[in-house]
């Protein structure tokens, strides 16, 4: 396969080889002992370290005559970052990154970043990311507003008493004045959600913005030590909220979503 | 991740799925992670990835008349109205050390983090599927 031709955009330098590494991520050396025997990446080829200096990557041999995109690949991928994550920091390589061979990795992306790199794993030292996400039950929050929207009220029952083909600019009216009163009590009703979990969090990010059936996609990052206490919380709060708000929370998984995008600005 | 904390006893309320799906892989790594440009990089994203991304629609006239016709279609019960930070605040009283919440702060957390907040309209459904496996994700391990 032309690497050129599945890329959608990524500028492409030809490898002359039809054998390459699959980069998964990088983690201190210190931390790399021991982790990784037996495990298994993509195409179910061994994963094995690159070491330089004080970092190590974690890689796999890949052909690159290989059919792209199942989700094999993803699974195997996310798969191999859990275990690293479990041993220790590591900073997460974007999923479909190829070098060359091992003299690559260790002059191109290990030596040179290396104290950028080493910097961003110390921040990541007994710390996990954690995906919060709460949704709204809409028809508990549709009620809410009927209930306490004059406005909403009067369209709704308007509307209702109407045959299904009628009224239409009063049924648009309608649903736009409830997707906006939505979309305003998902951005409030976040902050509060995010403040009351706040003592226990390290940094939230937002992955999409408030939505107005979605009020919570958030990446936390947490000390290990108080992953207990968040989960308590927000089992306390998924409790006290759960017919109007579902509440769900993925992790420990590795820091995907702190490890910035790049390691050259 | 493969490892789930044990939770305390009781409640449940708290979805905690460990992320088998591809959608949940997905949702997790993509776009995330450092790029490293100054070397090949082979897109191994196929097929699979767009049907997933097709979740995102424009709100517009056709989503306005959903929103419509969900709330006519309602039986309306009276119950709760209570607001969401109200709730929260009993929660705090009653429990452990509580922090009162600032508002202010959390819409700069919110300005700051995250994609680009688009344009207004963008508005991203997700399918309401997850109730049924609540339960069984919770008291699966």
């Amino acid at each position: 396969m032309n690497t050129g031709a599945a890329t959608g955009g990524t500028a492409q330098v030809s490898l002359g080889a039809d054998q390459a590494l699959f980069v998964y991520g990088v983690l201190r050396v210190d931390d790399a002992d021991g982790v990784l025997r037996p495990l298994t990446g993509l195409d179910g080829e061994e994963v094995r370290l690159v070491r330089a200096g004080s970092l190590a990557a974690a890689v796999s041999d890949m052909g690159l005559d290989r059919p792209p995109g199942r989700r094999a690949e993803l699974l195997a991928y996310q798969g191999v970052l859990d275990v690293l994550a479990a041993a220790g920091p590591v900073v997460p390589i974007r999923f479909g990154s190829v070098m060359a061979d091992e003299d690559a990795i260790v002059e191109e992306l290990l030596l040179p970043q290396e104290g950028q790199l080493a910097v961003i794993l110390d921040e990541l030292v007994g710390r996990h990311q954690y995906n919060l996400r709460a949704t709204y039950v809409e028809d508990a929050v549709l009620a809410d507003l009927v209930r306490t929207e004059p406005e909403i009220r009067r369209l709704r029952d308007h509307t209702r008493r109407l045959p299904k083909d009628a009224g239409y600019a009063d049924r648009a009216q309608l649903g736009e004045l409830v997707f906006r009163a939505m979309q305003e009590r998902s951005a409030y009703d976040a902050t509060v959600l995010l403040d009351a979990i706040d003592q226990f969090v390290v940094e939230c990010l937002l992955r999409t913005p408030p939505s107005a059936t979605q009020l919570v996609d958030a990446a936390l990052l947490v000390d290990d030590a108080r992953s207990e206490e968040l989960a308590d919380r927000l089992e306390d709060l998924a409790e006290a909220v759960h017919d109007r708000i579902r509440l769900r929370l993925v992790g420990p998984l590795a820091a995907y979503d702190f490890v910035g995008e790049s390691t050259w600005d | 991740m493969t490892v789930q904390t044990q939770r305390r006893s009781g409640g449940g309320y708290l979805e905690r799925p460990a992320p088998s799906g591809l959608a949940d892989v997905i949702e997790i790594i993509l776009d995330k992670g450092i790029v490293i440009d100054a070397y090949v990089r082979v897109s191994l994203v196929g097929i699979e990835l767009l049907t997933i991304d097709a979740r995102i629609v424009i709100a517009s006239v056709d989503t306005y008349l959903r929103f419509a016709e969900a709330t006519n279609r309602l039986d309306l019960y009276e119950k709760g109205g209570k607001d969401l930070s109200e709730m929260v605040h009993d929660l705090q009283e009653t429990g452990a050390s509580g922090k009162t919440q600032g508002a202010v702060e959390g819409v700069k957390r919110a300005l700051k983090g995250g994609h680009s907040a688009d344009d207004e309209d963008d508005e991203e459904r997700r399918p309401a599927k997850k109730t049924a496996s609540r339960r069984r994700a919770e008291s699966s391990r």
